[in-house]
């Protein structure tokens, strides 16, 4: 249940980012007050309309909300059809926000459409997601009714109905324990984020280091939301009062805004009151001068190794951080980082107890409960052969006395993969269940199993007296998972696998292997790397500590990421390029980016067995606005093949398949023959006759000699 | 099994030790195989290289290239064996409860015994030797000297009359062989038992076979006491004979006049021959045959043994003795201490106590005896369950993998030939196995119909392939396993008896020469009807799966296939238990002799040809001008190919009709015959091994899968509906006997109103003409 919520909160988070980002865009900056009316439709993700069915039908929809945001006004704009069949003094429709009941609307079969406009109270709302829940009680007959009929429906039209939020955001007296909620998701105004370092035209190598760790600290407080990040030179102003007199805050107006380097790079901008207490790592959140609503980070040290730790104890989430606006960081801060660094992915062979991830002992009761959802994570380069399976070792107790229809549905990511028949009379507790579902089944990185309890009781309806008291589940938390042994080991190039799981980046704990080469040290390539490191990072749950971002030569051993424009890209990357474009190929036949940013991955020339993906575009500027854009999840979401062509014009993107296939990873030598001969079946076909066909040869030579030997006296032939 | 894989791995030292390169190649090359046959492939491609296989299996079959190409084709249906077994081992096995567990092991046993028996049956049959007789010298004094020993027990007199004339007919030096009679029916402990009766029937017969043996000029042996069966008695007359070799007889198997002429050569060829065996060949059919009434249309049943099988061992010297038509060297048997009698097959035992000495044997494929096989079904399954039982006495008390001194290709050919004997639990669990799902809905099989499809067809049709290719001329597609359908149900409770017990079972001796007056039903279908009722459930249940489960439809769809193909067989089955009756004692065989007929009455004489010959008669083809009437008297001139000489017999003609081809088609009767016209008689029958073979050659044919699986179909509809119409006659005659007792009080009730009516109306009428008279 909970995964659920946070899905479909993270899925309205996504949406929301997506209507802010394009209202921002539209209006040019972020003003902090959002009013569009948004769609139903963007705050879920199911396709098509609600549809509410049975007796009691109920749908919910996430509602985010902003601590740093006040609500001023939230309206529902709703239309929905319900069955001509229904009893009109019977039937109705409930509105709920947070499980408070905010309208009743009657659904009458004359009238089947129905239209409302509907306040919802702001005083309901909390800071986080809320939930809108659509209820309906639905009834076509007053004998003995079958709850399950299919007359019995409402739908609401999520295309025609909309929500309308007027939020305007809070002056700010933040501390770095509110870090969390001023990098919030959940925002419904603008949320500009841009990374500010001392230095005038180029950044030098410390700061885009440093840029890179903040980056993917701000990314993983976004969660799921994309989050395109800017990179901005100090440019020195005369304030004369505030936490940074020395900066000039014009280029970041209506930003929030993270300002890092060394006490002495920084001393020009910041108050010398501030300046003065930095005597280690130092990292402290301010409201932003003369705009209370924003606010910005300072991370620095005197030193470079203390700037490094105040920006690693930024990016650890799992740190403690005081109720205070200013820290000092002090020791070893790699414990927390280590515990960042683990993405609970199940690990090969493994056998884990439900409670370790997340679904302690959960009791379900009534005839339509709400799911249980199990999330496993799944290393994203898992290969074993195709009779692998995933056993869920299950130990569940269910009540008595329930119609033998009653069952519990098992899924995988939304696809039933097999169902529990709860059909014994006396009910009883069940240990060691086992469930199989193949591992081929489940994808790559993120999996959700959901179980999914269909309870009935014996009797039914008004013409029988029943009671649904013994209608209960509880699945216990030591039910365990257990996973098969298997290799890491895959195919690639995929940028779909890539997109989904940050593969082959983020599996490295720590991202040791991980080469970000920049094609410039502009602001707008700098920023497109750093969007994408933290969108890495997001895809990967963790964050790379120790990704090295360079300018210069390319380092080998290394899964390298380029990020510039396509005349950079070093001659030593370009061996392999699945795809030749202009800058890479000087021929005149080949394609040039106009308004493209070109994303491809292919073996690294440098090294075998790591990957070097390319993203590039024929501008600086258009490498940015396409890396901003290509994080969204409409982009994102599509990457696919070897080579995805992004137009920023038309935000299409296009996927190919060009280049040869490689694979990574280690795997027994059992298993790679395996693998290699379901690739090359006609080798292994030929291997096999061959093989028959000369121990044939062999054999007969054998028996020709048994022959000769043991039948000497020729009596036989 | 652990003692066999030591074994190998000591030819792999073997190899290596004496640098055999050829030898070393074959192991890596057979490892390959093995590695290959376990790389896991994905589904999709499992299935297009399984079926790939299958496709090539087919064009070569097609082509013909098979038999060219035989040891590829065979080795090529391995790999696609090998691969299963390994998917049926690490994917197939799971614990979905104890009953589901129990069942599956049971089925994945029974699959793992019949994958073994069949890749022993490519090592034992890859390369089968046809051997020649091996002429004997000129210098007949050089020649052996031969006991010919004709164990008996309770054999009629007729039947031992007729072998122990041929015997005595047999082309070899008088003074050089010897036949006797060993009588276990009138040994001193059965002539003096308590019971009068019995004792006086010992004292007759060991009258009778004494009068017999002097009559015919051959020597009469009994015993003390009937210790050890038929090895006892073989063990006692050893006592009584020296001859340089032995050859053992049943008492019904006639031999042809070669029969020592073309076996002996082999032990002056081979000093270290201790064995010559020769096919059983059988004149009249098995029960199965009998009663499906397919006797002379397919090959006979013992055929894939005697042409396939045992030249098959042959070649790695493993031919092993199966009780008679066979010579053995009394040197060696007496080194053994004479025949074995640790087990019930005491053949089988005796050549691999000889085997394990390092001593030779032969097997010549030409027919030298003509034997009879059991009339009904139950002396079939007598018979059968000796044999399974025995063998498995060999496998527990002697195991061959175990036994000290043979050679590792001789212990893989024993085992193979003890191992098949547990063909009854197989053979119950792929019958019993569909049920387990379709009745109780238990896994036994986990797998989906994809890999069912990939793996578990493409090996199924590999084997029925490989089978065809090996034994199709011989052995009929589906046949094997209606065969062994039938003794199952017997030769399982016989396994498990000597598996409690190795020491418990006792030999029976295989009754023969049955008659059979009248039609009826075996007495041991009751299992069948049990098993048939739970088949055709099993039908039932499934149809209600199929729509009850739409998820499981293909599994049930599967498992519905494998159940329907055993209800076919049960309903074969079924045909061959309804018993035809079986008059003839003397078995008619057709033959094509010249022949000359004089007719006394109308005095007519005709060159004509003896269609078919008994003891007792024949039937004869030819023209006559006169028409001829049953009970005329005649003479009749038969040309006898053995002797090249003419035979006259008097004959009485008990038919006369006319002949397909023209003429006419008289039934004659052998009258007033002398003993040496008796002996003629048996020699013309008997004598020649060339017909015999002839026979064989003619019955093996090859029909393809579809063909056999019609005639399957055919079958057990055409001959299980005589069972079923018996049954319900039977039924009917049942309910017509109970109608008759139960309503014997109404029948009487309604006689007396009958004659109270009659005599009212006859009193009547005395009245009224009492009253027209006054």
């Amino acid at each position: 249940m909970k995964i659920m919520e946070t899905l479909r909160a993270a899925l309205c988070a996504l949406a929301l980012g997506s209507i802010v980002a394009s209202a921002a865009q539209a209006a040019g900056t972020g003003d902090g007050r959002s009013g569009k009316d948004i769609p139903l439709a963007e705050l879920t993700a199911q396709v098509g309309p609600l549809r509410l069915n049975g007796a009691s039908g109920r749908q919910s929809l996430s509602l985010p909300l902003s601590a740093r945001e006040t609500l001023k006004g939230a309206t529902l704009h709703l239309l929905a059809t319900n069955s001509i069949s229904l009893q009109a003094q019977r039937s109705e429709l409930l509105v709920l926000l947070n499980d408070h009941v905010l309208a009743q609307l009657p659904l009458s079969p004359s009238q089947p459409e129905v239209s409302a406009d509907i306040r919802l109270p702001v005083e309901r709302f909390v800071p986080g997601y809320n939930r809108l829940t659509f209820a309906v009680a639905q009834h076509a007959t007053s004998q003995c009714e079958d709850p399950g009929a299919p007359e019995l429906w409402t739908e609401i039209d999520t295309l025609k109905s909309s929500l309308r939020m007027d939020t305007v955001l809070k002056p700010l007296t933040p501390t770095l324990a509110d870090l969390d909620t001023l990098i919030d998701p959940t925002l419904w105004g603008g949320r500009r984020l841009d990374i500010v370092t001392p230095g005038k035209a180029r950044i030098d190598a410390d700061a885009l280091q440093l840029g890179g760790l903040l980056a993917q600290g701000a990314a993983l407080r976004m969660a799921y939301v994309p989050l395109p990040l800017r990179q901005v030179f100090a440019r020195p102003a005369h304030n004369g009062r505030g936490v940074t007199p020395g900066l000039d805050l014009a280029p970041l107006a209506g930003a929030d805004f993270i300002l890092a380097g060394t006490r002495d790079q920084l001393r020009p901008f910041i108050d010398p009151a501030v300046a003065a207490r930095i005597h280690g790592g130092f990292l402290a959140v301010y409201p932003v001068d003369n705009d209370a609503s924003h606010f910005m980070i300072v991370v620095s040290g005197r030193t470079a190794g203390e700037v490094d730790a105040a920006a690693r104890t930024f990016v650890a989430r799992s740190l403690p951080f005081p109720h205070q606006a200013e820290m000092t960081v002090s020791g070893d801060v790699r414990a927390g980082a280590a515990a960042d660094s683990h993405s609970g992915v199940l690990q090969v062979g493994s056998h884990t107890r439900f409670d370790a991830l997340g679904v302690a002992n959960t009791e379900m009761a009534g005839e339509f409960p709400p799911d249980i959802e199990l999330p496993l994570e799944l290393p994203p380069d898992l290969y074993a052969p195709e009779t692998a399976k995933i056993t869920l070792d299950l130990n569940y107790a269910v009540g008595a006395r329930m119609r033998d229809d009653s069952v519990i549905n098992i899924l995988l990511n939304g696809k039933l993969q097999q169902a529990i028949a709860l059909d014994d009379p006396h009910g009883g507790m069940i240990e060691h269940y086992l469930v199989q579902i193949p591992l081929q089944n489940f994808l790559p990185g993120h999996n959700v199993v959901t179980f999914s309890p269909r309870m009935h009781p014996m009797s039914y309806g008004s013409c029988q007296s029943g009671q649904s008291g013994n209608l209960r589940l509880t699945l216990f938390g030591n039910s365990t998972v257990v996973l098969p042994a298997a290799s890491h080991y895959v195919r690639l190039p995929d940028l779909a696998l890539f997109a989904k799981t940050a593969f082959p980046y983020a599996p490295h704990v720590g991202g040791g292997d991980v080469g970000i080469v920049l094609g410039g040290t502009d602001s707008d390539t700098v920023g497109a790397a750093w969007t994408l490191l933290g969108k890495l990072a997001q895809q990967g749950h963790r964050p790379l500590w120790n990704a090295y971002l360079t300018t210069g030569a390319p380092a080998a051993g290394r899964d390298l990421l380029f990020v510039g424009t396509s005349a950079t890209l070093p001659s030593a990357l370009r061996s392999g390029a699945p795809w030749l474009y202009a800058g890479v190929d000087r021929s005149a036949s080949v394609a040039r980016l106009d308004g493209q940013l070109l994303m491809m991955q292919y073996r690294s020339p440098l090294s075998s067995g790591y990957s070097l993906t390319v993203v590039t575009a024929s501008t600086a500027a258009d490498l940015w606005q396409g890396s901003a854009a290509l994080v969204e999840p409409g982009g994102w979401g599509q990457l696919a093949g070897d080579v995805s062509v992004f137009d920023l014009a038309t935000r299409a993107l296009s996927t190919q398949r060009l280049g040869p296939d490689y694979t990574v990873g280690k795997i027994n030598r059992f298993d790679q023959i395996g693998y290699v001969f379901s690739q090359r079946p006609w080798l292994f076909a030929g291997l096999s006759l061959a093989a028959v066909l000369i121990l044939t040869l062999l054999t007969i030579k054998l028996l020709r000699r048994f022959r000769r030997r043991y039948h000497q006296d020729g009596t036989g032939r | 099994m652990f003692a066999l894989q030591s074994r190998v791995a000591c030819a792999l030292r073997f190899a290596l030790k004496r640098r055999s390169t050829l030898l070393c190649a074959w192991f890596c090359c057979l490892g390959l195989l093995l590695f290959l046959a376990s790389v896991p492939l994905s589904l999709s491609i499992q299935i297009q290289f399984g079926w790939g296989v299958v496709a090539l299996l087919l064009v070569l079959r097609l082509t013909g290239a098979a038999r060219r190409w035989r040891l590829f084709f065979l080795l090529l249906c391995c790999q696609l064996t090998l691969r299963y077994v390994y998917w049926r081992t690490t994917s197939t096995l799971g614990y979905n409860g104890p009953f589901d567990l129990l069942a599956a092991v049971l089925l994945y046993l029974a699959e793992l015994y019949g994958i073994v028996v069949a890749l022993l049956g490519i090592f034992v049959n890859v390369a089968p030797v046809r051997r020649e007789p091996v002429p004997l010298p000129a210098d007949r004094s050089q020649w052996p000297t031969v006991d010919i020993l004709i164990p008996s027990y309770n054999e009629p007199l007729d039947m031992l009359d007729i072998t122990l004339r041929a015997a005595l007919n047999i082309r070899y030096p008088r003074d050089r062989f010897h036949v006797y009679l060993l009588d276990d029916g009138g040994t001193v402990q059965k002539r003096a038992q308590a019971d009068p009766l019995k004792a006086a029937e010992a004292w007759s017969r060991h009258r009778a076979l004494q009068e017999l043996t002097a009559r015919l000029g051959a020597r009469y042996l009994t015993r003390e006491r009937n210790e050890h069966a038929k090895a006892g008695n073989i063990n006692a007359a050893l006592a009584h004979v020296s001859s340089d070799l032995v050859a053992i007889l049943d008492a019904d198997h006639v031999p042809t006049v070669d029969f020592l002429e073309k076996t002996t050569g082999f032990f002056l060829a081979d000093e270290k021959m201790f064995l010559v065996q020769t096919p059983h060949f059988f004149i009249n059919p098995d029960p199965v045959e009998k009663n499906l009434q397919m006797f002379g249309q397919m090959p006979s049943e013992s055929e894939m043994f005697y042409s396939v099988i045992q030249p098959g061992l042959d070649f790695w010297n493993a031919a092993f003795f199966c009780g008679s038509a066979a010579i053995l060297r009394r040197r060696c048997l007496d080194e053994v201490g004479g025949i074995q009698g640790n087990s019930i097959t005491e053949d089988a035992e005796t050549a691999l106590e000889l085997h394990a000495r390092g001593y030779h044997s032969a097997f010549l494929g030409i027919p030298l005896i003509s034997g009879l096989q059991p009339e009904t079904f139950t002396a079939f399954v007598v018979q059968r369950v000796r044999w399974a039982q025995g063998m498995i006495q060999i496998f527990l008390l002697k195991n061959p993998l175990l036994q000290p001194g043979l050679k590792i290709w001789q212990r893989l050919c024993y085992f193979s030939s003890s191992f098949f004997w547990f063909f009854g639990y197989a053979r119950m669990v792929f019958l019993l196995a569909p049920l387990a799902y379709l009745l109780f809905g238990l896994q036994i099989y986990n797998a989906s119909f994809t890999e069912v499809l990939a793996y578990g067809f493409p090996h199924v049709v590999g084997v029925m392939l490989m089978s065809d290719l090996l034994f199709g001329e011989v052995r009929w597609a589906f046949i094997s396993e209606l065969y062994e359908l039938m003794q199952a149900f017997f030769a399982l409770p016989g396994i498990l008896q000597v598996l409690r017990n190795p020491r418990a079972p006792t030999f029976n001796v295989t009754p023969k020469g049955e008659q059979l007056d009248t039609d009826f039903i075996s007495r041991l279908a009751g299992p069948f009807y049990l098993v048939y009722l739970l088949v055709l459930i099993g039908v039932g249940f499934a149809a209600w799966r199929f729509f009850a489960y739409p998820l499981h439809r293909d599994i049930t769809l599967v498992t519905l296939g494998w159940n329907l193909f055993n209800l076919l067989l049960l309903n074969a089955a079924m045909g061959a238990l309804f018993e035809r009756r079986q008059r003839r004692q003397f078995p008619r065989m057709p033959v094509d002799l010249d022949a000359r007929l004089t007719v006394d009455a109308p005095g007519e004489c005709c060159a004509c040809r003896v269609d078919d010959l008994s003891m007792h008669g024949a039937l004869v083809l030819g023209s006559l001008a006169t028409p001829l009437t049953s009970g005329a008297r005649g003479r009749i001139s038969i040309f006898d190919t053995v002797s090249q000489e003419w035979l006259e017999l008097s004959v009485l003609v008990r038919s006369s009709r006319p002949a397909e081809k023209g003429g006419l088609a008289i039934g004659v009767q052998f009258i007033n015959e002398t003993q040496e016209q008796i002996s003629r008689i048996a020699l013309l029958m008997y004598g020649d091994s060339r017909r015999w073979q002839s026979y064989r050659e003619e019955r093996k044919q090859r029909i393809g899968f579809m063909r056999s699986f019609g005639l399957l179909i055919l079958l057990g509809g055409r001959y299980a509906f005589a069972h079923y119409r018996s049954i319900a006659q039977q039924a009917a005659r049942y309910a017509f006997d109970l109608l008759l007792y139960y309503s014997l009080p109404w029948r009487r009730a309604l006689g007396r109103f009958w004659r109270k009516c009659c005599r009212w109306v006859l009193d009547e009428q005395d009245v009224s003409r009492d009253s027209v008279k006054s």
